[in-house]
């Protein structure tokens, strides 16, 4: 058997073995689809069909589209970073403008002035938290000098577009941290005197008495007619502050004035530490009003500071002043309740709040228990109510708090 | 001199009735493509038993090649009019039918030997299928690999040349040679006996 032979009987028998499939063939391609189609044989002699041009062409389109949409969104995304939605400034010598994305961090510094040039020069802040860059420029405020225990103010502009200025609050507890005592002080006026005026971008507050803008407002002020709490008073109360803001009635395009009953603020009231620290080594008001310290502690320095204190307040108080303090409090206490309340009249709100509750403090801690307590009782009444005067300029909205004995409790500048 | 031994070696010469079977298939692959289904008819007569015997080489099991063979017609119907006339009509038929083969030796399990009991089946289904083709067929399917098998089946039934076995069985082609003349030795020596 030759090999010819032997591939006949191989197909011979393979033909005969084969079944007969022709039939279900048959019946299947009636009811076959295009889903039975196979990859063809050769793929590179695949017919181009009109599905096989158009459907790669339309792919390739979808998918370059989508690379540019994402280039795109990308772009947009790295623009809103990008981009300043508020600005934090710091008002005073030197001045320093925060540009602050919509993330809370910080896009763009402006100095305003040549100190705070040389200063912030040597800082990178962008890209940093709002607070962050905050504290950091009032650590090197504080550093440098240029904010120290005789500074008067400290601005905080915040200026935002059309959201809800949440940096706010972050930037003033940066400024009581790295500002300790007087920033703090501003920080608690902001806190309780501004919370319910939102809109306010710009906190001014006094956290120190201004010898300066008291007198001056003082020599003013007429006591009988800002304690009447009526239109009279408040007309008084809005003089006052246009004369601390410098502006004159001509420049103010809208006014309100009314008296304002201080709603109760458990948190405020139950601070258990107040600021009250007297150094009396140091020898000065502003360190008798400032810092924390245990009550037992506290005691003892206050008897001297306040001695200090009373010195210095009655050689700067108009006598009216002080006879309406001496008119609270009982002769046995008439010293001390004059350094409180000339205090409270020269330093801000968190200056009078303090003083209140260092009476109550020495209460407990001194002999003269009842006279210091009544005096306290005197500050705490005349802290229950407020002028709230508020103008606008051409550029600004001022809110300004001010207390029925003339004193100015809390400034807030907005720019419109 | 050594072309042409080479050529009469690898036997790459068609013979002139399976040029014209390679014909009339083109013929009909394009009638097929054009939608005429008749002509599946003369299409399946003239490759039933060399693809037959090729899937059954590989599956070993007669009830699975029977079903590929069906699956194998009927998407030579449908991608009739992806077929490019190269003079290779069974070659494309033959790849389709291993592409189905091994996808179904894939999804289940492998068959060492096809038993009696199947041989039996496949002479009740085939009144042509008589002893000496049972003899030949389980000769050249249980005697030789698998790869031997396949070469033989794809030679001498199906009437591809060595060089188209190679590349559709991804081997060299002296391994295609070497195993075809092995293996029909062996047939040989078989039938002889």
């Amino acid at each position: 058997m030759n090999r010819r032979e032997t591939e006949e009987k191989l197909k011979k028998a393979c033909y005969h073995a084969a079944p007969d499939v022709l039939k279900g063939v048959k019946e299947r391609l009636e009811n076959a689809s295009d889903e039975d189609a196979i990859v063809p044989m050769n793929l590179k002699q695949r017919r181009r069909t009109r599905y096989s041009v158009f459907v790669p062409a339309v792919l390739s389109g979808a998918a370059a589209f989508l690379l540019v949409c994402n280039v795109a969104l990308l772009i947009a995304g790295k623009n809103n970073e990008s981009k300043a939605v508020r600005t934090v400034a710091l008002e005073l010598n030197p001045g320093v403008e925060l540009g602050v994305n919509s993330d809370g961090r910080v896009v763009n510094v402006k100095t305003l002035d040549k100190t705070s040039e040389e200063m912030i020069s040597k800082m990178d802040l962008n890209g940093t938290d709002a607070d962050v860059a905050v504290n950091a420029i009032l650590g090197a405020m504080y550093q440098s000098g240029s904010l120290g225990d005789n500074q008067e103010s400290i601005a905080t502009v915040e200026v935002t577009q059309g959201t809800e200025p949440a940096v706010q609050q972050d930037g003033d507890e940066a400024m009581g941290s790295g500002y300790d005592d007087k920033a703090q002080s501003g920080t608690e006026a902001a806190s309780n005197k501004d919370s319910d005026d939102k809109p306010v971008a710009v906190s001014e507050n006094r956290a120190d008495e201004n010898p300066s803008v008291s007198s001056n407002a003082a020599e003013k002020l007429d006591m009988s007619t800002l304690k009447k709490h009526d239109e009279a008073g408040a007309d008084t109360a809005y003089h006052i502050a246009l004369k601390d803001a410098g502006i004159s009635a001509d420049q103010v395009t809208e006014h309100h004035s009314s008296w304002q009953l201080e709603e109760e603020d458990p948190e405020f009231d139950d601070v258990p530490t107040p600021k009250t620290e007297a150094k009396a080594s140091e020898g000065s008001e502003e360190k008798a009003t400032e810092a924390t310290a245990t009550p037992s502690a506290k005691a003892s320095a206050e008897a001297t500071a306040t001695t200090s204190v009373k010195t210095t307040a009655e050689a700067t108080t108009t006598p009216s002043v002080k006879a309406s303090a001496e008119a609270t409090a009982t002769p046995s206490v008439k010293a001390t309740a004059e350094a409180t309340t000339t205090t409270s009249v020269k330093a801000t709100t968190e200056a009078t709040a303090t003083t209140s509750v260092k009476a109550t403090t020495e209460a407990t801690a001194t002999p003269s228990v009842k006279a210091a307590t009544k005096a306290s009782e005197g500050t705490k009444k005349a802290a229950e109510g407020f002028y709230l005067v508020t103008f606008k300029t051409a550029r600004y909205t001022y809110i300004y708090m001010i207390g029925e004995d003339g004193e100015i409790l809390s400034v807030s500048r907005s720019v419109i | 001199m050594l072309f042409l031994l080479m050529t009469a070696e690898t036997g790459d010469e068609l013979s002139d009735d399976l040029k014209e079977r390679n014909k009339i298939l083109d013929k009909d692959l394009r009638k097929l493509a054009r939608g005429k289904s008749q002509a599946l008819d003369e299409v399946y007569e003239l490759t039933k038993g060399a693809v037959y015997g090729f899937i059954l080489s590989i599956l070993k099991n007669e009830e699975d090649s029977e079903d590929v063979m069906q699956d194998t017609y009927l998407k030579v119907c449908l991608n009739a009019d992806q077929y490019r006339t190269q003079g290779k009509p069974m070659a494309w038929i033959m790849t389709i039918a291993r592409n189905l083969a091994l996808m179904k030796l894939r999804s289940q399990k492998r068959y060492a030997d096809i038993p009696d009991y199947e041989w039996d089946a496949i002479a009740d289904d085939n009144a042509e299928f008589g002893s000496e083709d049972r003899m030949v067929l389980k000769a050249a399917l249980t005697n030789l690999n698998s790869e031997e098998s396949q070469i033989v089946l794809l030679h001498a039934v199906s009437g591809l040349k060595h060089r188209e076995i190679a590349e559709m069985l991804d081997m060299p082609l002296a391994t295609v040679l070497s195993k075809y003349n092995r293996s029909i030795k062996k047939l040989q020596k078989m039938f002889e006996a």
